[in-house]
């Protein structure tokens, strides 16, 4: 978005406010007020997931997500699709639950089937909510490894 | 003899959410928050008819055609008069934790953080808490991470914080004067031993304990047919489990 930092209506006297990069300061504009500043975030790399995508990057992404801004302010955007589309995917080539992302902000796209997994893709499949479970006992247990060992690298070596 | 009706608890705490619903108002609640988004559209079916209800992670009751943000911009323009928070743990003073329990570098429990909540709390007219755990880890005396302060720093803009705070085994109602939740009700069939053994801070009880309503005929009937209707697709596992359909 290139803006340097943004005010928040809220967050003052929470414990989460208190970091050095947030400050409470005056309001210059109504200076009995007083307000959050927050520092614009930067990310070096963005990794969208969407339901299509072109070669150029133009992709269907999800509108709730929030996506487009994200892309706006990342330096680096890498868009993974359950599908690649021959020629443009244009704006009007999107449904309504979803958002079109230009590919002016987009660098890199990928062909990743089942990547929202084991989260959902509306309209293609449900969260795998076994795979959540287990993926919250190994969080917990600090026994992280076992996660990977069934669901990530089990999955690579079987191709 | 008056033949008593068979809820669950989450049913109750529903109600007692939907019966401080004003007829008039933008009214939300925020995702995996499926009490009070069945308090919210069964408000609307029973007595706030002209209510805009905004559910987050529903289609049905999401009036927004731009993206997730919308929601926030157009609380934080002063549009959304009621809002539901809930936290690991809640005090006596109307403060919530969302964020850890314990050290925040080596926390013993992450909680699931606040996403938007932190500036809502301050931004929506009201705020109503809920909290599906009545014990003395979830209603404390003072939080251990204040992740909404309900008493913000001098010159900070706020709604009126904290109102109402109902749990499985009563309903709260904020004194301001006090700064204080004041028991309003103890749910039917809820002792005062239990009530004072299961809440975290000293409660001042009247000599007589008020009894929350039970759920009419009528508020089952629609908490259990349109309201689960709608809400369904939401919060499947919410309605098999805890809504006697």
């Amino acid at each position: 978005m290139g803006i340097p930092y943004i005010p928040t209506p809220g967050l003052a006297g929470s414990d989460l406010a208190d970091r050095h990069d947030f400050m409470l300061v005056e309001n210059p504009f109504h200076t009995a007020e007083r307000i959050i500043v927050v520092p614009a975030l930067e990310p070096e790399v963005a990794v969208i997931h969407a339901w299509k995508a072109d070669r150029n990057g133009n992709a269907a992404i999800s509108r709730s997500a929030d996506g487009q801004i994200l892309a706006a302010a990342s330096k680096l955007v890498i868009v993974t699709a359950e599908e690649i589309v021959d020629g443009t995917l244009g704006p009007e080539d999107i449904e309504p639950h979803q958002q079109h992302l230009a590919s002016i902000y987009v660098q890199a796209v990928v062909e990743a089937p089942g990547g929202s997994r084991p989260g959902a893709m509306e309209g293609l499949y449900e969260a795998d909510s076994e795979e959540l479970e287990f993926y919250d006992q190994c969080a917990r247990a600090d026994e992280f490894d076992r996660y990977l060992d069934r669901y990530v690298l089990a999955t690579t070596t079987a191709g | 003899m008056v033949s008593e009706a068979v809820y669950t608890p989450h049913e109750l705490m529903a109600v007692c959410l939907s019966r401080d619903v004003t007829n008039g108002e933008a009214v939300a609640c925020g995702a995996n928050s499926p009490v009070p988004a069945s308090a919210l559209v069964l408000a609307k079916y029973l007595h706030t008819p002209d209510n805009e209800v905004i559910v987050l992670g529903s289609q049905k009751y999401y009036p927004f055609s731009g993206t997730g943000i919308e929601f926030f911009e157009f609380a934080n323009r002063g549009g959304l008069d009621l809002f539901h928070v809930s936290g690991g743990e809640i005090d006596v003073h109307g403060n919530t934790n969302l964020h850890v329990i314990g050290d925040y570098e080596a926390p013993d429990v992450r909680l699931p953080g606040a996403f938007g909540t932190a500036v809502l709390f301050f931004v929506a007219g009201r705020i109503n808490l809920f909290r599906n755990e009545h014990t003395k880890r979830s209603l404390v005396e003072q939080v251990q991470f204040v992740t909404c302060p309900a008493d913000p720093p001098e010159g900070v803009r706020m709604g009126s914080g904290p109102n109402v705070f109902v749990t499985p085994m009563a309903v709260f109602r904020m004194d301001r004067s006090r700064g204080r939740f004041q028991l309003e009700s103890a749910h039917p069939g809820v002792t005062r031993e239990e009530l004072i053994d299961n809440t975290g801070w000293a409660l001042d009880l009247p000599d007589e304990v008020p009894v929350t309503p039970s759920p009419t005929a009528e508020e089952l009937a629609a908490l259990r047919g349109p309201v689960a209707d709608d809400l369904e697709s939401t919060y499947p596992g919410f309605f098999a489990t805890n809504v006697l359909r």
